[in-house]
Order: C-alpha cells, then sequence, then structure tokens
C-alpha cells in the first residue's frame, strides 16, 4: 500500500511532481503512466525514501520509508536495473543485500533461480546485458518476500519471453495480494498488465480509475452505427450531446454516448439499425487523449522554413 | 478487473521489532557485514591492496639500504635503524595512495554505479549506512595494514642483515608491534578520511584531488613557504599530524612545532571526524 498525500518535488523553477494524492491499493497491478518527464520516477524515488518532497508525503504501509523497520520485507524496488557495481558478481551484489536484513544465503540462490540467473550468478554484473540485469533487479526486489513491489519500467530489454515472464510475475504477485506498482511507458504492455491505472503529466494527476474505465471512458469508446436511415438518429444523438462522423453513406460514428443509450434512442426514434458495434478505444489511444495538454517535449517545427 | 484475494495474503508482513540501542546496535552490525560483502567482491579492493604490499616491499628496504648510507657517508649522524620504522617511511610516503585508491570507490562507485539506489533501500538510515562503511573499512584497513607494517618491517630488517649495512639494523619486538599499530591506524584514519569527503563530493576525481590535496599538496606548500604560521599549520594538517603520531624520525626531518604523538593522534582523528561529519550532513540533507 502507498499513500500520496500532497506529494511536491520541485527541481529549481520545475515543478516536476505537482500535489500528488494517490492510494496504491493491494491485490492489484496499478499501472503508473504518463510521457516522458512527467515526474514518474521521481515519484518512485520520494516512495523510496532516496528523494526528500518539497512538500506533501510519501508513505509505504502507513509510514515514510525510511521509518520501516527492515525494509526489505515491506518493499521491493527496481528504478534501475543497471543500478549495481559492474566490477561485483549477481550473487555478490544480492548478498549483500541480504546481509544487511540477516536473510539466510540461501534465499539468494534461491532468487536467483527464479529469475533464471542462477548460471551466471558469480559472473560480473558488468557483462550482464539488459534484460539479465533487469533480471537480477527483480531477484533484488524479491529478496524480502514484501507486500509491495515497485517497477519502474521493468520490460525494458526484455525480449518477448522475458516480457511474458514478468507480466505472469506482477500479475501473480497481485493475484498473492502484494500491491503492485509498476510504471511504463508501453501502453500496450499496460493493457496487458495492469488492473488499475494511475496517469500523470507534468507531474500532476490525469486520472486515477480501473483499466477498463479507462477503456471504457464514453470519451474514448466510439460505437459504429449503420443504417439505412442515419439523419433521424443523427439529431437524436445530437441532442444528447454526443459526438457524431460520418466516415461513409450509412455509417456513424458516435462518441461519448455508451451504446445502450444509442440502441434505446434508435429504438424509440424508429431508425432500422443495421449494425451497433463498440469499436474498444486501445489504451494507447485513450492515454494520448489523456496527456495531449501534458506532453512536455514535443516537437517543434517552428523554425523549420 | 476483480480485486483478486483467492491466494492468501502474501508474507505476513514482518512485525517490528521494538526500537532501541539493541535494534540500532543489530542492524549496524548486520549493515557492516553487507559493506565487507561488497569491499571483497570488487577488484579494486584487491588492486589497491597489492599496489600497497608492492609499494611496502619495494620501498621499506630501500629506505633501509638508503638511511644507512647515509649513515656511512656521514651524511646524518649514526644512530639505531629500527626495522619497523622504515616500514613506517614507506606506509607515509606511498602506501597510504594505495589505501586512498582502494578507500575512495567505497563511496564513489556507489554514485558512478548508481548502486547507492539499491545500498539505501536495504539501509534507508544514512548515517548508518555510512556508520557501517566506515566499520567495515577501517577493520579491513587496519588490518592490511598490520600484514603490510610487518612484511616492510621483516624486509628492511633482512635487508639490513647484509654484511655492507650491518651493525645499524635494530628490531625490537615490542617497539615493532607498537610501530605496526600506529601505521595501521594511520592508514586507518586516511582511508576513513577519504571516505567521508567522498560522501560529501560523490564524484571520484573530486574527491582524489582533495585529499590528495589535503595530505600531499597543502603541507608541501606551506613547508617550502617557510613563513612561521604556515609551517604551524603545515604541523598540523593530518600527513603532518599522522607523522607525529607515528612518532619516527626517519619518516621527516623534525619540526619545531611539531606535535607531541599524543596531540599527532588527537589531530588526526579530528580531520577524520570532520570528514565524516562533512559526508553524513551531505548524505542525509541531498537526494541520493
Amino acid at each position: 500500500m502507498i499513500t500520496l498525500r500532497g506529494l511536491t518535488k520541485r527541481y529549481g523553477d520545475i515543478l516536476a511532481v505537482d500535489s500528488l494524492d494517490l492510494e496504491v491499493r493491494p491485490g492489484r497491478v496499478t499501472g503508473f503512466l504518463g510521457p516522458n518527464g512527467a515526474g514518474k520516477t521521481t515519484t518512485m524515488r520520494m516512495v523510496l525514501g532516496l528523494d526528500r518532497p518539497t512538500r506533501g508525503q510519501a508513505l509505504v504501509q502507513g509510514r515514510p520509508y525510511r521509518e520501516l523497520d527492515r525494509p526489505l520485507h515491506h518493499v521491493g524496488a527496481v528504478l534501475d536495473a543497471r543500478a549495481v557495481h559492474p566490477d561485483r558478481s549477481a550473487r555478490a551484489h544480492l548478498l549483500s543485500l541480504a546481509r544487511t536484513h540477516r536473510i539466510p544465503e540461501r534465499r539468494v540462490d534461491e532468487v536467483l533461480q527464479t529469475v533464471g540467473l542462477a548460471e551466471v550468478a558469480r559472473k560480473r554484473a558488468g557483462t550482464f546485458s539488459l534484460g539479465m540485469s533487469q533480471r537480477l533487479g527483480i531477484a533484488s526486489a524479491l529478496l524480502g518476500d514484501p507486500g509491495l513491489l515497485i517497477f519502474d519500467e521493468p520490460v525494458n530489454g526484455l525480449d518477448p519471453d522475458g516480457v511474458r515472464w514478468i507480466r505472469d510475475l506482477m500479475r501473480s504477485m497481485a493475484e498473492e495480494g502484494r500491491t503492485v506498482f509498476v510504471s511504463s511507458h508501453l501502453m500496450s504492455e499496460m493493457q496487458l498488465t495492469a488492473d488499475h491505472l494511475v496517469v500523470i503529466g507534468r507531474g500532476r494527476l490525469i486520472t486515477d480509475a480501473p483499466l477498463a474505465e479507462v477503456l471504457g471512458n464514453s470519451a474514448w469508446t466510439a460505437v459504429l452505427v449503420r443504417t439505412p436511415h442515419p439523419e433521424d438518429l443523427v439529431t437524436a444523438l445530437e441532442g444528447e450531446g454526443a459526438g457524431v462522423e460520418r466516415p461513409g453513406p450509412g455509417e456513424l460514428v458516435v462518441t461519448g454516448v455508451p451504446v445502450e443509450r444509442i440502441g434505446e434512442l434508435a429504438h424509440r426514434t424508429g431508425v432500422l439499425l443495421h449494425e451497433l458495434s463498440t469499436r474498444d478505444a486501445s489504451l494507447e489511444q485513450a492515454y494520448r487523449e489523456l496527456t495531449a495538454d501534458s506532453v512536455q517535449y514535443t516537437t517543434e517545427n517552428r523554425n523549420r522554413p | 478487473m476483480t480485486t483478486s484475494t483467492r491466494h492468501p495474503a502474501p508474507a505476513a508482513p514482518v512485525a517490528d521489532r521494538v526500537p532501541g540501542p539493541a535494534r540500532a546496535l543489530a542492524d549496524l552490525a548486520a549493515a557492516a557485514s553487507a559493506e565487507w560483502v561488497k569491499l571483497r567482491s570488487v577488484r579494486s579492493t584487491w588492486w589497491g591492496t597489492a599496489a600497497a604490499l608492492a609499494l611496502m616491499a619495494a620501498v621499506a628496504p630501500s629506505a633501509a639500504v638508503a638511511t644507512i648510507s647515509n649513515m656511512q657517508n656521514d651524511l646524518v649522524a649514526s644512530a639505531d635503524v629500527p626495522a619497523s620504522e622504515m616500514a613506517a617511511y614507506a606506509t607515509l610516503w606511498v602506501v597510504q595512495f594505495a589505501v586512498i585508491a582502494l578507500s575512495l570507490p567505497v563511496i564513489t562507485s556507489e554514485y558512478s554505479s548508481r548502486s547507492i539506489h539499491p545500498t539505501l533501500q536495504a539501509v534507508p538510515a544514512r548515517a548508518r549506512m555510512l556508520a557501517a562503511k566506515t566499520l567495515s573499512l577501517t577493520a579491513f584497513v587496519f588490518g592490511a595494514g598490520l600484514v603490510l607494517a610487518t612484511i616492510g618491517t621483516l624486509l628492511s630488517y633482512l635487508v639490513m642483515l647484509h654484511p655492507v649495512f650491518e651493525g645499524y639494523g635494530v628490531l625490537d619486538p615490542g617497539e615493532a608491534v607498537a610501530d605496526a599499530v600506529r601505521q595501521s591506524a594511520y592508514l586507518a584514519a586516511v582511508a576513513v578520511l577519504t571516505l567521508g569527503v567522498g560522501t560529501a563530493l560523490r564524484s571520484a576525481a573530486a574527491t582524489l584531488t582533495t585529499v590528495f590535496m589535503l595530505i600531499m599538496g597543502l603541507p608541501l606548500m606551506l613547508l617550502l613557504l617557510g613563513n612561521e604560521i604556515g609551517v604551524y599549520l603545515a604541523d598540523r594538517l593530518p600527513f603532518a599530524a599522522g607523522v607525529s603520531f607515528v612518532d619516527s624520525a626517519f619518516v621527516m626531518g623534525q619540526s619545531p612545532d611539531a606535535l607531541s604523538p599524543a596531540a599527532g593522534g588527537m589531530v588526526l582523528m579530528c580531520w577524520t571526524a570532520a570528514a565524516l561529519a562533512a559526508g553524513t550532513l551531505v548524505l542525509l540533507r541531498r537526494d541520493a
């Protein structure tokens, strides 16, 4: 469980994180989305006590991270998989972490086994591929068998097998009742992994809702209507405040009104329907709409001739 | 989209232990043992130790040869040449720089590799993290110092057994042990000084420059200027304080302002404590 209360981080003139209020709950995978520079990593760093908030609080199990007794048993986090001394072996890296909590050595070998690094356990971490580094990072997160897992872009650099593996891992962790908080810029990945979405842009909370709600929000779910007599229906729909596009004769793409309501209106106006179907918005699309105003680093073409 | 609680809750959250000195001490011991794993698992530690050994083996006997030659040529007054003080000569003039080289990455590599993040996730009490590093580094350097001093002392003594140098070298076991302990303490102090400066500055280059200036550059400059106040100050910088502490007339010519061995030890400790304090302050205040 993560609780953010008015969490704010300012670097000079830039508000990296702006009054974030959030609860990340156990038993589900919470996806943390936002464009680059939105403040995702900064937020996670504050949750882990690495950065001090300018204002507000980031609490883990109701306490600031620094006040946790034996934190690795509460929180397993990977912000940067490459953050390992390149000269140190995978095993020595994990062993040093284990020693801080008197976690027995066999647990180190156990997690190495779990992530599939047992055979390269004594190799220097600097020789690892990004995918292997990600696995090592995950091994370190699992070490203390924590109830809260935090991953920053965990599928970066993983091959398809690795991606599937971590997706399954996160899902099963959540099913076991743990809290899983994972950031990603891969919307498609979140669509497959997350139950709940938190979207931020420019350090501000844009949305905090179940995945289905974000996808199903009428603003983003379009309904395709085919009818030989669209005119009457268009009038009725526009009366409801719906957005109506007409891609072809006898075809309507309706947004802003749930499909049930469209069926009802058609029935009431006596319009014959040939087709009435929803087109699920992809998360990608929903996300782009959500963050459209808050993309900080858009390409500017102004100076081009 | 269901919030699944089909499986039993994970790893029942660990119950907090009773806070207090016992818990703090146990955590410090655990963190120090973790830091020892880190120290022994990187090559820089062993390269630095090997370099220290090579320098000791080369310089201590050479110092013995040079000192006796000077006496034989009446360049300096003849006196007994204790083998353990030849080791002290090597320790203060060269070996300490190898120790700085192995101490520096203990903290600066954490920042360059960003492994400071996992480190602080495991030990979020930052002062404890630094204390743990201090403990493991001190123990390692002090132990290595004893081995180095023993090797330097024995090699110097062996060289002085040669008929050409006969009659100068002495090896009093009691004195030799005391000298070895003092040299090792000096090396440990320099190691911790480096750790403290490194924690404050984070960059390896900045730390190396600062430590080298403090130990060598600054006192040399002050001594060469020869100004009274300058010399007085130089005698209170870590190097001269260390020379006073090690209490050997062979390391450097005696200065009129030189501190007593006890005072030298105190001043050295103050420098080390100041560096650690600076490191702790930055560690606690700055984002990791």
